[in-house]
């Protein structure tokens, strides 16, 4: 088993957040009722032509850059043909033989090892529509089917990986990173519940030491990053298996079923593809000049490395936080927008690290979706710095507050969480435990210093956690003769 | 050399279906016209560059605001078939 | 005279000045075409309600004292490729049947604009892919000179309604001839401008790389003013020229003493004797004028009609995919399964000329193919464009017969699409450059008009028009159409 080593490359197709679709004004946004953001354009009525949205070839720019490709200075489309009832003009606007961005790279980490992944391409085409099977849940079995043109040509970025991804964690890796890049650049958000990333990736295998490549299969259909990581370790087995038993591998497409887990031969048509590319003549060439690629660059959003390191030098995050905290760009902006309110970097990154993490994890939402604002959070950190309120009534209060939105000092006088720093009040609630605890008492006077903590914790419970904990300690060590 | 087997094909990539006979008919006029467009082959073009427009243009482009379209009933009923605001169209994968 | 005979510029000046209402003028051409079309099957509908409606419109601004512009009120006839919105459009073919486009083609929002009465849509070959007007699933139109004979095409009915009096103007798409060789056909003008000059959106295309709308007219006049009306840069057209705006009358009389006229004799040359005797006169003619002709040599247009068959033929394969019966036009409803509804569908709406345009472009951009023709006819392209922009550094315009021959028979070159494509090889190289080309009669052969071609180089028809228009009061083709009204 050991013996072998994988070859994996990815085509990642990444829509873009523009707010029109590739070639006409229609809205590109998701989940609107079928067919409600169509024109003649985009349903391919005779005699329509298609007008190049500029920002589709800024975002491919943006990406290219930030993912260490060059720019290619003169872009064409083509026509790639072929017919379906999701594609209403009969061919797909492409790019062929003249992609957007070449030759990039970028670099993944895969328990504490790096790796650099080559990108051999990224280009601009546009989407297709969408089918609804009627009769079935799927295209088998369906008698027949509605097409919805809503996603017919809404711009997307394909993502051509070099074969440098060895197993599934990296291919994972490479993936998570993608979608980093992609919403740094705020060209894509990367849901791929609504399909905004989409993944094909062609495997193969060889014995390791070896240089020359298998015979690939490609995997389509990998629809969450826990489809990538087990369709591909699923295409190795299969294929060690085929070739420890003598088989060969055959090159073909594979539907991976993630229900079953499992992947299936998409049996071959009758026909051979044969896509015709050909330059599309309704569109003019792209002639993009060093200018305008310089001007796009000076207009990129500082990316997850140097947000990494510039929060390293400038607030002293260790590289644990830092990456943490840089993950995902909605929550680095969070970050940085708690610190407008309050400059304790240590502290939000420890509550964004932990309750709040906790908090979005168990409602699957991202950090800007809950009630809790930078703001909010600055404020309650800001109680508990001043010893308003102890930690453990924190971590009630920040609940409070994805609850409702309010404020943390209104939370706290509404619930009378206020911390109790009066000693009389304190003194009393530890005599009581004084008399209730007599065995504890015995023991620390005969030296087991430690239980006092028991005490404390005893004092804290009869005070609903509102006493200042440094303070009935320091009561108790007096009234117990301790110094 | 065009052969029927060429014809065939190109038919199946283009859904189209002929008939026999026509299938003959457009192996011989597609033979002849391909015997008389050969003649390409006399002229020399290795150093030049393919034109796909008649007059060069570029970057043309369109800014990204949304002007929803208005006659969306229009599109919808030209349709042969439609239902539930959509395109209908019969069973894609044969039993 | 008959209102009929009328040029269109004439009857902008009667409605201008009252003598003759918008109204009159579309109610006679509109008889006319009722009187005609039976016969010569130029119009696949007529739309008498709407043409009166906008008549009525003119007339009401005239009675209330408004000034009106250009060509306002002066009815025209649409070739049956540019949409209209709500109204048919067929291209001639069945596979569009019931297709009601749900937009205007801009040409068409420029004449609606302009208030010019529309007659009706022509006839055509069937997507355009024709010589001859025979490929129309709806019929073919005859030639009115003579009506064994064809009109040309694909614009076969967009010229015989000017030719037959049915419209003063039409509008025709012009992908490698088919305006100019229908023109010459029939005796009238016609002129395709440089491609990008007027806006293709709405044009259901045929080759997109050459396809560009024009005008047919009595008179060069007629298609400098149609010209002004439908030229202009288009936000939806990305190939469309964004140049500033000129006014193509202007220039019309200017003097041409001293013109340098080039003949290229790969185009002269394979003229019959007898026809180049009529087309002798007209140079004749003509260098009395002080016009200097000199043959060149454009060594690349020998190679032009083949790669013409290559080009339009691939992308054309490639437009027509939409025609998958999925949302417009004809379905075959028996159809059990989408590969099998989609492979009728196609089978049943095309007509056989449309379906080897398909064969064809689908076989030059197949892989193994791609480089031997689609490719190579790309690099022939250049080499044409070269060739022509070396002879307008020396001469102002080109020169040649529009076709070989006059009007052939009807049925006579249907049986093979080579010697009907042949028929072709003056006006190709025009399309190939992106040229702007103008047909004008020249003299009438055996009963039948034969026509004269001049070309310039890009961007320039407001010269073409002057020296065509030059020419045409030079040549005096002068004709009696009372015939035509009186069939």
């Amino acid at each position: 088993m050991t013996s072998w080593e994988a070859v994996i490359g990815l085509e990642i197709h990444a829509q873009l957040t523009t707010n029109t679709k590739t070639f006409c004004n229609c809205s590109a946004e998701f989940g609107a009722t079928a067919n409600t953001h169509i024109c003649p354009v985009c349903t391919g009525m005779p005699g329509v032509l298609p007008v190049l949205n500029k920002n589709v070839v800024e975002y491919a720019i943006k990406l290219g850059l930030a993912t260490n490709c060059s720019i290619s200075g003169h872009n064409e489309f083509a026509r790639k043909n072929y017919f379906y009832p999701d594609l209403p003009k009969g061919y797909q606007i492409s790019q062929f033989d003249k992609p957007i961005c070449l030759k990039g790279h970028m670099d993944v980490v895969v328990e504490g090892k790096e790796s650099k992944i080559g990108i051999t391409r990224i280009h601009m085409e546009e989407d297709a529509g969408k089918l609804v099977h009627q009769g079935s849940d799927n295209i088998k079995g369906a008698t027949h089917s509605f097409v919805d043109l809503n996603r017919s040509s809404v711009p997307l970025l394909e993502i051509v990986s070099e074969p440098d991804i060895r197993n599934a964690k990296e291919a994972v890796a490479y993936m998570e990173k993608v979608k980093q890049i992609l919403q740094y650049l705020e060209i894509c958000d990367g849901n791929m519940e609504e399909g905004s990333m989409r993944c094909d990736a062609n495997v193969s295998i060889r014995k390791k030491g070896e240089t020359s490549l298998g015979t690939k299969a490609e995997v389509k259909n990998l629809n969450s990053f826990k489809s990538v990581e087990k369709a591909i370790n699923l295409e190795i087995e299969r294929q060690i298996d085929i070739l420890e038993e003598g088989g060969t591998i055959i090159q073909e497409t594979r539907h991976y079923n993630e229900a079953t887990n499992s992947t299936k031969s998409l049996r071959s048509k009758e026909e051979a593809h044969d896509y015709r590319y050909f330059p599309d003549p309704d569109l003019v060439p792209i002639v993009i000049s060093s200018e305008w690629v310089e001007e796009v660059r000076k207009s990129l959003p500082e990316l997850p490395e140097a947000r990494r390191n510039r929060y390293m030098a400038d607030y002293a995050l260790n590289e644990y936080d830092a990456l943490y905290i840089t993950s995902e760009k909605s929550l680095a902006d969070f970050f940085e927008n708690t610190l407008k309110f309050i400059n304790k970097p240590k502290d939000i990154v420890n509550w964004l690290m932990s309750d709040v993490a906790a908090y979005i994890k168990s409602k699957q939402l991202s950090v800007n979706a809950t009630k809790l604002t930078p703001e909010l959070l600055a404020g309650m950190i800001s109680l508990l710095s001043a010893g308003s309120i102890s930690g453990k009534i924190a971590k009630d209060v920040i609940l409070e507050i994805f609850e409702t939105g309010k404020n943390a000092q209104q939370i706290v006088s509404e619930k009378g969480l206020a911390q109790v720093s009066d000693e009389g009040a304190i003194k009393q609630a530890i005599e009581q435990v004084l008399q209730e605890n007599h065995e504890s008492v015995e023991s620390i006077k005969n030296g087991k210093v430690q239980a006092i903590g028991f005490l404390v914790g005893q004092v804290m419970k009869k005070t609903g956690g509102k006493a200042n904990p440094g303070l009935a300690n320091k009561l108790l060590k007096e009234l117990l003769g301790i110094s | 050399m065009i052969t029927k087997e060429t014809i065939r094909n190109l038919a199946i990539l283009s859904r189209l279906e002929f008939t026999e006979d026509e299938l003959a008919k457009y192996t011989q006029s597609m033979d002849d016209i391909f015997n008389y467009a050969n003649l390409l082959k006399n002229i020399e073009t290795s150093h030049v560059a393919p034109s796909s427009h008649a007059i060069p243009i570029q970057n043309v482009f369109r800014e990204d605001f949304v002007i929803p379209y208005e006659n969306i009933d229009k599109i919808l009923s030209n349709a042969p078939e439609a239902e539930a605001h959509s395109f209908v169209v019969p069973q894609i994968l044969a039993d | 005279m008959s209102i009929l005979n009328l040029s269109a510029l004439n009857l902008s000046k009667k409605i201008k000045n009252k003598e003759l209402s918008s109204t009159e003028i579309t109610k006679a051409f509109l008889a006319q075409t009722h009187k005609t079309n039976a016969e010569l099957n130029s119009f696949l509908i007529i739309t008498e309600k709407e043409a009166l409606a906008t008549a009525a419109k003119v007339d009401a601004k005239v009675a209330a004292g408004q000034t009106l512009e250009g060509l306002e009120g002066v009815p025209i006839a649409i070739k049956d490729n540019i949409c209209i919105q709500d109204l048919p459009c067929t291209c001639s073919s069945r596979i569009l049947e019931g297709f009601k486009p749900p937009y205007n083609a801009t040409v068409i929002e420029k004449i609606k604009a302009l208030n010019m009465p529309i007659i009706g849509k022509t006839n055509m070959d069937e997507f355009a892919m024709g010589s001859s007007t025979e490929t129309s699933a709806f019929g073919i139109t005859r030639n009115p000179w003579n009506t064994n004979c064809v009109p040309g095409g694909s614009s076969g009915g967009s010229a015989v309604a000017v030719s037959s009096l049915q419209a003063p103007l039409s509008l025709g798409s012009d992908t490698g001839g088919s305006i100019r060789q229908p023109a010459s056909f029939c005796g009238v003008v016609g002129l395709k401008p440089t491609y990008g000059r007027v806006s293709r959106y709405g044009l259901i295309a045929f080759a997109s790389s050459l396809d560009q709308i024009g005008p047919f007219s009595q008179t060069v006049e007629d298609s400098a003013h149609l010209l002004n009306v439908i030229c202009g840069h288009d936000k939806k057209d990305s190939t469309s020229q964004n140049i500033a705006a000129e006014d193509f009358t202007a220039n019309l009389q200017n003097p041409i003493n001293g013109l340098k006229v080039g003949i290229p004799e790969e185009l002269y040359n394979t003229l019959s004797g007898d026809i180049k005797e009529e087309y002798e006169k007209v140079i004749k003619k003509l260098s009395g004028e002080g016009v200097i002709f000199e043959t060149i040599k454009l060594p690349s247009l020998d190679y032009a009609l083949a790669t013409y068959y290559i080009i339009a033929p691939a992308e054309a394969s490639s437009n027509l995919s939409r025609y998958d019966g999925v949302r417009f036009g004809h379905r075959n409803k028996e159809a059990k399964s989408l590969i099998e509804m989609m492979t009728k569908s196609r089978s049943e709406g095309f007509g056989a000329e449309v379906k080897r345009r398909i064969l064809i472009g689908s076989y030059v951009l197949s892989s193994g193919y791609y480089d031997a023709y689609y490719k190579k006819a790309q690099q022939v392209r250049t080499l044409i464009k070269e060739d022509f922009n070396k002879a307008f550094s020396t001469y102002d315009v080109i020169f040649s017969p529009t076709t070989p021959t006059p009007a052939f028979k009807i049925g006579e070159k249907s049986s093979n699409p080579l010697e009907m494509y042949l028929s072709d090889i003056m006006t190709i190289p025009v399309n190939m450059a992106g040229l702007p080309g103008i047909s004008i009669p020249s003299s009438i052969y055996n009963g039948l008009p034969l026509g004269i071609q001049l070309v310039s180089n890009v961007l320039t028809e407001s010269k073409l028009l002057n020296i065509a228009n030059i020419f045409e009061k030079v040549i005096n083709f002068n004709v009696n159409k009372n015939a035509f009204i009186n069939t």
